[in-house]
């Protein structure tokens, strides 16, 4: 392995081993990450059961029930540890451990979340999305399924620049978990983790497709069930890449100031 | 001896807030407050030297420390360290230095064991395999780890996971180690261990040690004690000079066949008494009288212990004279 890269690559690999030590934990947490997705599937069958018409918005039963195992498989990914890492070294000083490493923080902050995601991306996204798009007949095209991949990259890009500035906000709040808790409802009313944005009046969805929250769950389901057509999954995309460069610019300025902080007064 | 460390006039002030009263009170209404954690200090260390940087709590050691290695900034003043300023060179300094900030906040990956952190050590600094295993021979024979490091580390009792904490901070063979507080808690067994490879480290790879403690006896072997107080450099040189700053005096315990006479409390300050032992200190002249050693020879007296001060007495006496020019009693 390049000289250079060998430092990263031993933080990655004892980071997978860490990830992996408690195997039965693991898998078991990520069946539980599905039980939110059920509790969705079972409100909107009751929905279904009691309406009049057998799509709502032009979604069928099935097509929701498939929306919502994605949700759930896309969640599996999005939802890394960045915040609570951050929180505990920034609140408890851990962070000196990092530092006395020759390696950058923000670099040892991505190795340290990236098992996990590769790990439920594997074992977990992938399969959930397989079964679904088999039991459910969906067929995707190729040009679809590589859109849901860049769709998910730019979500989990987004969702970790976001965890990234709350998680950094620990260096003034102490403790942001309350702040980061009232952005994850909105992320998930906004992104269609409770309703899927299809059933919102048309003005709200394209209001909504212009942050960047729809990019982190919405979008990726409904481009691989064929919810949405591929242009709007690209100009979604689009939208995402330009919001990480602008999430990315605040996250910068943000650390920044959290450099000075720490080397001024510490932590 | 090159200076490795250079630590010149160096200032550090903290703001901080005091409650004034509730919690209401002071949700609204906090006094802010500067506190100088370090004020004007000045020193160098040169290379190979096993350096014990001492003082009460929030005496500005762990902040000088974190300045050392970049993680803190000084406000003024100029530090150097391997030639190099920590405040813009920290990455480049890390490389050649290695650190143990004691229990609170470990190194070794909790749920992995030490062998893995070490592997992981090899891997950040580019270790050749070679000199990893010779390395690590060398650790687990000097610090008898044979049966420890590969458990799990959160399975070792605190005194392991030190001494694994000591070959994290030492395996990449760094020119410096800092050592924060590393044997707080740490049975005696193990800190002697820490303390022998230490010694046994900086005679092979004439590595420098700048250790804090409030353990005395982290410092015996050391080469140089620098005590600070309230931010202040107030010592700086050997136990030996420390001593030389007060009063000579020598420590005199007898044990008595019987019980203690009279006579035998009258040549000095009874430091402890109990029926068939004291403790007396006297000048170090007494101890040349002939009286005195004839009265060692008497057959009451069954063994006797002659002593200059301990380093615990000498802080203490260091301490207590620092409390009292705070005070202004000179």
């Amino acid at each position: 392995m390049n000289e250079w890269l060998k430092p990263y690559g031993s933080l990655l690999k004892i980071n997978f081993k860490n990830t992996t030590v408690y195997r039965a934990d693991m898998a078991l947490s990520t069946v539980l990450t599905l039980v939110s997705s059920l509790v969705f599937i079972l409100v909107w069958s009751a929905v279904y059961y009691f309406s009049s018409s057998t799509a709502i918005n032009g979604v069928a039963l099935i097509t929701t029930i498939a929306y919502f195992l994605v949700i759930g498989a896309v969640d599996l990914v999005e939802m890394s540890s960045l915040v609570s890492n951050m929180q505990n070294d920034l609140q408890y000083g851990n962070i000196a451990t990092s530092l006395i490493r020759p390696m950058s923080y923000v670099s040892q902050l991505i190795m340290g979340i990236a098992p996990d995601m590769v790990i439920l991306f594997c074992f977990g996204t992938v399969p959930i999305i397989v079964l679904v798009v088999l039991l459910g007949n969906f067929a995707p095209s190729i040009v679809t399924v590589l859109l849901f991949i860049a769709a998910i990259l730019v979500g989990v890009s987004i969702f970790n620049l976001i965890g990234f500035i709350f998680g950094g906000l620990s260096a003034y709040l102490t403790n942001v978990w309350g702040v980061y808790s009232a952005v994850s409802w909105i992320f998930a009313i906004a992104g269609g983790g409770i309703a899927p944005l299809a059933f919102f009046p048309h003005a709200v969805t394209n209001a909504l497709l212009l942050t960047p929250i729809p990019i982190t769950a919405y979008v990726p389901a409904a481009t691989i069930l064929g919810m949405i057509p591929s242009s709007i999954a690209i100009q979604s995309i689009v939208v995402g890449l330009v919001w990480i460069v602008i999430l990315a610019l605040i996250a910068w300025f943000e650390w920044t100031k959290i450099s000075k902080k720490l080397n001024a007064v510490g932590v | 001896m090159e200076d490795v460390i250079v630590v010149d006039n160096v200032v550090k002030r903290f703001k901080t807030y005091k409650s004034k009263g509730g919690a209401a009170k002071s949700l609204f209404n906090r006094e802010k407050t500067v506190v100088t954690a370090l004020d004007k200090v000045s020193f160098s260390v040169k290379q190979g030297e096993v350096v014990a940087m001492l003082g009460r709590n929030g005496s500005g050691k762990s902040t000088l420390l974190k300045m050392l290695i970049g993680i803190l900034h000084p406000e003024e003043g100029k530090i150097r360290v391997l030639g190099l300023d920590p405040t813009k060179d920290r990455i480049k300094l890390v490389q050649q230095v290695g650190i143990v900030f004691g229990s609170t906040h470990p190194q070794l990956w909790w749920d992995l064991p030490p062998i893995d952190t070490f592997n992981y050590i090899k891997g950040m600094y580019n270790i050749p395999d070679k000199q990893f295993e010779k390395r690590l021979k060398y650790f687990i024979d000097l610090l008898d780890l044979k049966k420890i490091h590969t458990r799990q580390t959160r399975q070792l009792s605190l005194g392991e996971r030190m001494k694994c904490e000591f070959v994290a901070a030492n395996i990449h063979s760094p020119k410096i180690v800092f050592m924060d507080e590393p044997t707080i808690g740490v049975d005696l067994p193990s800190r002697v261990a820490i303390s022998n490879a230490i010694l046994s480290a900086r005679k092979e790879l004439c590595t420098t040690y700048i250790i804090t403690t409030h353990v005395v006896e982290d410092i015996a072997n050391v080469d140089r004690i620098i005590l600070l107080d309230k931010g202040k450099k107030m010592f700086d040189g050997t136990q030996q000079s420390m001593s030389g700053l007060f009063k000579k005096t020598v420590t005199v315990e007898l044990y008595f066949a019987g019980k203690v006479e009279p006579k035998y409390l009258r040549f000095g300050k009874v430091l402890r008494k109990e029926d068939t032992y004291v403790k007396v200190k006297v000048n170090p002249s007494v101890i040349k009288q002939g009286w005195f050693i004839s009265m060692l020879h008497d057959k009451k007296i069954v063994n006797y212990k002659i002593a200059e001060p301990d380093l615990t007495f000498l802080l203490s006496q260091m301490y207590r004279s620092l409390d009292s020019s705070n005070r202004g009693k000179v």
